[in-house]
């Protein structure tokens, strides 16, 4: 292989790093999976009825939310939905402190927190234009 | 060090007061970012974190590239078309890209001329558009960073809202980036305009973007 001039290493170095901050502000970075990893482990701890580790998955607001304007536990509020299987992961976008994550029959809305991605909405249809309709979270 | 500092005061004026109002719009930029995530329950993020997010690229590449642009149409424009009485413009009758004796190149350079002036072919019709190159390159470039970084700021914005993020396509024909991109392009071709036609009746004595304050309203291409 024909070693590189150090200008032609340079070049080469700058378009990397312009590949990686396109593909970042574009919404294809790794994070995409840690984003697909949350949605996942939120839909496997609903179907192993484990309330209590899928109101830690959601961002605090929303599990204050879903409180409230239940006027019951969170816990209790996930129990009594009827959420149904997912799928398979069919979309992942990350964009800044935001993902969106599409399954085959799920949509779920995730924010960056400190402890990694949190649910602000899951269970969510598409709406036309206006905000998905979730059964967690959202509007 | 002194010398240099006055022969440069213009270019070293406007980078000082550049890099303060770019740190100005981080800091203001930053603040009104974090207020906008408490408004949303979500968590605020640092200094850091927002001067390499989209949000703040977008902000600082829609407006670099209107000013870029401005600039480019204003030395393109001013090769053909001319104002009566305004020092922004040429002559009334030189309009066009002038003579190889008017532009002091090929046989009519000078010792002190620019090699590439000198030269003939196609680095002296390189370095005759060098500048409008250039700045229609920028201007490229910084639209592009607008329309990517804005696609990811307007996602992020459609993500918190809960709505479906769009592709790249989709923004670059939606209203918000047409309407973020001509609401600056609007204000730089007033600014311009203004510029031409104010310079005719008005003057700033010892402005070179200025008539001499006796001059004529009727003089054109004359600075003071």
């Amino acid at each position: 292989m024909v070693p590189l001039t150090k200008r032609k290493r340079r070049l080469c170095v700058m378009a990397l790093v312009g590949i990686a901050a396109l593909l970042a502000l574009t919404g294809c970075a790794p994070e995409g999976t840690a984003a697909a990893d949350a949605a996942r482990e939120f839909h496997q701890a609903l179907s192993g009825s484990e309330w209590s580790a899928a109101c830690s998955m959601l961002a605090s607001d929303t599990r204050e939310k879903t409180a409230r304007e239940q006027e019951s536990s969170c816990e209790d509020h996930l129990r009594n939905l009827h959420v149904q299987e997912p799928g398979t992961v069919t979309r992942t976008e990350v964009y800044g402190r935001g993902a969106f994550v599409e399954f085959e029959n799920d949509a779920v809305f995730l924010a960056a927190a400190e402890g990694g991605w949190k649910i602000t909405a899951a269970g969510c249809t598409p709406n036309g234009d206006a905000p998905y309709t979730c059964e967690v979270g959202g509007k | 060090m002194k010398k240099a500092l006055r022969n440069n005061g213009l270019s070293l004026f406007f980078g000082l007061i550049f890099l303060l109002a770019l740190l100005g719009q981080g800091l203001t930029g930053h603040a009104l970012f974090n207020q906008e995530q408490v408004a949303n329950g979500l968590e605020e993020i640092s200094l850091g974190q927002y001067l390499t997010s989209s949000n703040f690229a977008v902000d600082v590449s829609e407006n670099w590239q209107s000013e870029y642009l401005q600039f480019l149409l204003y030395i393109l424009a001013t090769i053909w078309l001319v104002q009566k009485g305004s020092p922004e413009s040429k002559e009334v009758d030189q309009t066009g890209i002038e003579s190889d004796k008017d532009q002091l190149v090929g046989e009519y350079s000078n010792p002190k001329s620019p090699a590439w002036a000198r030269a003939s072919g196609w680095r002296r019709t390189v370095f005759s558009n060098s500048l409008g190159t250039t700045m229609g390159l920028i201007f490229v470039l910084c639209w592009l960073v607008q329309s990517l970084a804005g696609t990811s700021a307007y996602n992020e914005e459609q993500i918190s809202n809960f709505q479906q993020p769009v592709t790249w396509t989709e923004y670059v024909t939606s209203a918000e980036f047409w309407n973020r991109t001509l609401q600056n392009w609007q204000s730089e071709f007033l600014a311009v305009g203004s510029m031409v036609v104010l310079s005719i009746y008005l003057r700033q004595r010892g402005s070179p973007e200025s008539k001499p304050v006796g001059a004529a309203h009727d003089d054109t291409a004359s600075t003071g």
